[in-house]
């Protein structure tokens, strides 16, 4: 792909203030990481973006996976949250985002309230999902071996759940990640969404490019880490 | 050979007593068991057999105390079964393990859940009789089918029941290793005197596992005969081979076998 990307630019085809060369992209990445952009630096906009991602995604996994959790044991709380968690899982998140912005300002809290009401829903429906799918027969060979309900909640019903909890944040995390750089595109002082819109102003097409990149392979990163976790914790994916 | 002329005292180690079991209700509800009465004395190996669906299954779920019988009651040593416990091991089909635990912590789970001391002793020797003590480290998915179901009976043994309930335990396996997991299974029955539940659709493997088979109507499920059997207390000397060439055993098991048929042809 870089090789392609070299060609098409040496050739002539496109224009190179539409489509810059690797070269000029590696060179305006030293620039960049030297002295700045425009008052802000590299690492500073990235840790934004990675920072904003965490906090609010961070925070949905904390309350949705617990939450979820109870609604698959409890048919009453199950039933009481559910059409809400599915009433919000299919809105795209910025489609409120507005509403957000007005009531919590541009600033931090309402994308990290953004990125909470997106990755929360996912989080949740598959918590629940994870606990309402245990296997019926382990649960009573637990009982008949004699194991208390919070022994079997903690021995069997979680670690039942898990394969499914863990997937849920690994969708959440991929919806989050596009959730924060669309929103960071439409209003932010910072971010490195902010740095591809700032750019596109100026018609720095090597910024951009610049950014997407780094934006891929801090997504590509953060999803591997979480499937390193997943493939430590639930080692029996898929087998039995 | 009435079932009255086996050992009549202690019959009443277990008891059914005019169990009912109706699932559902209104017009789609089923009646799975009819008034069946059962008892027999603690030591005894009964196997279970009858058409699909007449209600086996339901009739060991009432004494592992999963299902509440809609009428009549069951009763382990005097005491009405009210839920599952520790004294009824169970062993289904599916050998229902816990992946995400080891071998080991797999057939020590129950002494483990009530803090047993001697966890990993006796751990190591039910994983032993069962020959599993080598893969004690793996995981359940890295064994074999006829191993996973060897080790959900290791994990039943370890929490030393009164008494093993076991639904078609063998009923997924190969004709070879199913043989050597009855002879495994009688072994352990033999040497430690328990008491076991036995339901199979294999005629022949109830009556030579068997001290007694009782034979259960099509649905809604009653008990029609039951026949005491002695191969199961010779089979220590003879192996199963020698058994099921045994006049004895053939006459038998064709009783059984024309019992079930008569029933299907009324
Ligand atoms: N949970 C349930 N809900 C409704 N009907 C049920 C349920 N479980 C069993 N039944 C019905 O009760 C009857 C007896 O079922 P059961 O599983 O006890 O039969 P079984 O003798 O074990 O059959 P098999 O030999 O095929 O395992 C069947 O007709 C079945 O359809
Ligand atoms: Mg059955």
């Amino acid at each position: 792909m870089l090789l392609g990307w070299w060609a098409l630019t040496i050739s002539g085809v496109v224009a190179r203030d539409l489509l810059p060369s690797p070269l000029d992209v590696w060179n305006a990445a030293q620039k960049i990481v030297r002295d700045g952009y425009r008052g802000t630096t590299l690492w500073g906009n990235a840790w934004s973006t990675v920072g904003r991602l965490l906090a609010g995604f961070g925070l949905a996994a904390l309350v949705g996976v617990p939450l979820g959790l109870w609604m698959g044991r409890s048919r009453a709380v199950g039933a009481a949250i559910d059409w809400i968690v599915q009433f919000m899982r299919p809105l795209p998140p910025l489609s409120y985002m507005i509403l957000l912005i007005l009531w919590l300002g541009t600033g931090d809290g309402s994308k990290v309230a953004l990125l909470f009401l997106t990755a929360f829903p996912i989080i949740v429906a598959a918590s629940a999902a994870g606990v309402r799918s245990v296997s019926a027969l382990r649960i009573q060979v637990a009982e008949s071996l004699g194991a208390s309900r919070a022994q079997i909640l903690r021995h069997v019903v979680l670690p039942s759940a898990a394969p499914m909890v863990l997937t849920g944040l690994q969708v959440a995390l991929a919806a989050a990640f596009s959730t924060v750089v669309s929103a960071e595109l439409m209003a932010a002082t910072d971010g490195l969404g902010w740095m591809v819109i700032s750019a596109s102003t100026f018609l720095r097409n090597d910024v951009i490019i610049l950014c997407i990149l780094i934006l891929g392979v801090l997504g590509m990163g953060l999803a591997w880490m979480l499937r390193l976790l997943d493939r430590r914790l639930v080692h029996w994916r898929g087998r039995l | 050979m009435s079932a009255a002329s086996v050992r009549p005292t202690a019959r009443d180690f277990v008891r059914f007593d005019g169990v009912s079991v109706r699932y559902g209700t209104g017009t789609s509800a089923v009646q799975a068991l009819e008034r069946a009465d059962l008892s027999f004395a603690a030591g005894d190996f009964i196997c279970i057999v009858g058409p699909s669906g007449c209600g086996k299954t339901t009739l060991m779920q009432t004494l592992a105390g999963f299902l509440k019988p809609t009428s009549g009651e069951v009763s382990l040593e005097g005491k009405v079964v009210e839920g599952p416990g520790p004294e009824r091991g169970v062993v289904f089909q599916q050998p229902a393990l816990f992946p995400w635990m080891t071998v080991a912590a797999n057939a020590g789970f129950g002494p483990r859940l009530r803090g047993s001391r001697d966890v990993d002793a006796r751990a190591e020797t039910w994983l032993r009789t069962v020959g599993l003590w080598e893969f004690r480290d793996r995981y359940p998915y890295e064994l074999s089918g006829g191993m996973q179901q060897r080790l959900a009976i290791a994990r039943a043994l370890c929490g030393e029941p009164k008494i093993l309930l076991m639904d078609e335990p063998f009923g997924a396996l190969d004709a070879l290793t199913r043989e050597r997991m009855q002879e495994e299974l009688h072994a352990v029955w033999r040497r430690t005197g328990m008491t076991v539940v036995f339901i199979t659709h294999s005629v022949e493997e109830a009556v030579y596992l068997g001290t007694e088979v009782v034979v259960m109507s099509p649905r809604p499920g009653r008990i029609v005969d039951r026949i005491a059997v002695r191969f199961a207390r010779e089979m220590a000397e003879d192996g199963i081979r020698a058994v099921k060439s045994d006049p004895e055993f053939i006459a038998t098991r064709e009783r059984v076998l024309s019992l079930i048929w008569q029933m299907g042809e009324t």
